[in-house]
């Protein structure tokens, strides 16, 4: 400390070194601070970064900077997913109407599968959910189960998890809606036998590749609506099932123009994930092959200009064509990704 | 590559490093006996000097005026019909085939947009753009930074995307991925989707309007709209419009009762469109 006996020349020097060093320590504590502040800052705990090793030809994943994939973050995700405590009379997880077998979904709820859904920006057949993953895993949460935080904070095991993954003491609906949404983002099937053909590792049968030339082509016109790599176009429209639809998107936003739309759902996977539509009502692809063939109602109100043969009924195909057809449709199955481990129940 | 935050933040400790050392050089010389009043001084120095300074450091990059571009360049875009604004979802028009018909849908893409100046000179603004003129997200671009001063006589783009830039891939993200070309078809991307409806009778039925590229046959082409218009303090807001009229007549009558099984694979309907399209678009001054 300074000291009455050293000179003024020992006491300026002095200074003059730790002038400077103080400010130093103010300013860059002051610095730390403010970024601790900021509530679009990382998490400052130290869970450990996850890859999600997504192939070059998908579209950019958009992940919120503030739920960065993490070892455990996904891993307590997964956790959740297969653990009725979500459910208020532990009855039902998120698996009960999310089977991996049938690619996360199941015959009884015709819930939209879980497959690829980071890609996704809105959510439920009716769209009724929009923004990232962490929206609809939140909505599921909360409106959905009406999850009891309770429960899970009397759960030793998980208080320490979600320490781990996210440095919270206190477990409330949004740490276990980010968590779930970690677990959905690994959700991702790429490795179907069309993935394995667009990588020159298999052949397709001269079936299916007839088939995807009559799915690609306006011969069978499947494209303009489930097209791209993810096989939809990410938008809402009225297919033409009914001459008096159900509401879907309208119940939404209130707009006429959107009455009768609903989510273009995903083909990938799709021998699995019966019955068809949003509303299940066709137990096979060769009802709903028939059904874009000859089976669509032109005077359905808000119909998509994309069905531009419902003056015929649909595409007209011939039973060969169909046969084809469906033979492509059966190549987006893969099962390396509904035999996963990594997605399994960990219990 | 260092964070600029980072490098910005160690710039400016050093600038007041060196300033504090300059205020305690210029204090006062005091007497030894004086030694607790000087310490007094000292202590406001390096407690409140630096509160004060930290308070206003360490702003973001992004909050920085010295980093923020002073002027910003628009580009937009609109679609009529007979001159006004489309009206969507209504069979009100009528074109030059006689085919009342209504609009839905209009997405496309320009590519290789260009001013060109007094001398002929090309200054480059974007590469390619994805127009959907249904979503206001897409019917506006912004170009921060200054564009060279001085007189242009006209704007330039690819109507479609060139060859380079149209392979399956290039888009990946939506919106603009959904307007993939299938591959057995070529590959790439649609140029446009102008969809709607037309009367048919007492009926109706659907157009697709789809242009791309067919069998080796590109089928982009190049626009060049003369205007004259100076560029003063670095900036221009421009409106490119598009006259879906012009798509339909001269030279050719296009009939949207014969593309009801789509166009996409028919080179001939590809071709009457590129043909058509050398006026389609105009320019205006906002």
């Amino acid at each position: 400390m300074f000291s009455p006996s050293k000179s003024n020349d020992e006491m300026r020097h002095l200074l003059h070194i730790i002038l400077p060093v103080i400010a130093a320590v103010v300013f860059i504590a002051g610095c730390k601070s403010k970024d601790a502040d900021d509530p679009d800052a990382p998490p400052t705990h130290s869970a450990t970064p996850a890859d999600l090793n997504l192939p070059f030809n998908f579209p950019r994943m958009e992940i919120p900077e503030y739920n960065r994939p993490t070892v455990e973050a996904i891993a307590l995700g997964r956790e959740l997913f297969y653990d009725p405590i979500l459910h208020p009379l532990e009855t039902m997880s998120c698996a009960s109407c999310h089977d991996q077998s049938v690619s996360f979904t199941t015959h009884e709820s015709n819930a939209l599968a879980l497959v690829n859904l980071g890609w996704n920006d809105r959510f439920l057949w009716n769209g009724k959910v929009a923004g990232t993953l962490e929206d609809i895993t939140l909505f599921e949460v909360e409106e959905f189960f009406q999850t009891d935080v309770d429960a899970l904070n009397a759960n030793p095991d998980y208080r320490e998890k979600f320490k781990a993954a996210y440095g919270v003491n206190s477990i409330t609906t949004h740490e276990i809606s980010l968590a779930l949404a970690q677990f959905f983002r690994t959700l991702n099937s790429h490795d179907s036998k069309y993935d394995r053909w667009l990588r020159g590792e298999v052949q397709l049968t001269a079936e299916e590749y007839a088939g995807f030339e009559i799915f690609n082509s306006e011969t069978g016109d499947c494209f303009h609506c489930h097209g791209t790599i993810l096989f939809h176009d990410n938008r809402f429209g009225n297919n033409g099932l009914d001459l008096e639809p159900d509401p879907g998107l309208f119940e939404v936003t209130g707009d006429p123009n959107d009455f009768g739309k609903f989510k273009t759902p995903t083909l990938r996977n799709i021998e699995l994930t019966a019955p068809y539509m949003h509303d299940g009502r066709f137990e096979t692809l060769e009802e709903v092959v028939d059904f874009y063939s000859s089976g669509v109602q032109h005077h359905s109100p808000n119909l998509s200009p994309l069905m531009k043969y419902s003056a015929d009924g649909g595409v007209q195909m011939y039973p060969l064509q169909k046969e084809y057809l469906i033979a492509f449709l059966k190549t987006l199955t893969d099962t390396s990704f509904t035999e996963d481990e990594r997605f399994a129940d960990p219990r | 590559m260092p964070n600029h935050f980072t490098t910005t933040c160690t710039q400016r400790l050093s600038q007041y490093s060196g300033y504090l050392r300059d205020i305690t050089q210029n204090l006062p010389e005091v007497n030894p006996h004086h030694v607790k009043n000087s310490l007094r001084a000292y202590f406001l120095a390096f407690i409140l000097l630096p509160l004060g300074l930290f308070s206003t450091s360490c702003e973001k990059d992004d909050e920085d005026p010295g980093d923020r571009p002073t002027v910003e360049s628009h580009l937009n875009f609109r679609a009529v019909v007979d001159g006004e604004l489309v009206e969507y979802d209504t069979l009100m028009y009528v074109n030059e085939a006689g085919n009342v018909f209504g609009v839905e849908t209009i997405r496309y893409f320009v590519s290789n947009v260009a001013l060109v100046d007094l001398s002929g000179e090309r200054v480059p603004v974007d590469t390619a753009i994805y127009v959907d003129h249904r979503d206001e997200a897409y019917t506006r671009k912004s170009y921060p930074g200054a564009f060279p001063n001085g007189t242009y006589t006209a704007v330039e783009f690819t109507f479609g995307l060139d060859s380079a830039m149209n392979r399956t891939n290039a888009f990946i993200n939506f919106p603009e991925a959904a307007m993939e070309w299938p591959v057995p078809m070529g590959g790439g991307y649609h140029y446009m989707k102008l969809e709607g409806k037309y009367a048919l009778g007492e009926d109706f039925n659907h157009y697709n309007f789809h242009t791309g590229p067919l069998d080796g046959n590109h089928n982009y082409f190049q626009v060049h709209v003369p205007v004259h218009f100076e560029i003063a303090d670095g900036r221009f807001d421009l409106t490119v419009e598009m006259e879906i009229q012009n798509w339909f007549r001269d030279p050719h009558t296009f009939d949207l009762s014969e593309i009801d099984h789509g166009m996409m694979g028919n080179q001939e309907k590809q071709q009457q469109v590129k043909e058509n399209g050398h006026d389609v678009f105009s320019v205006q001054i906002e």
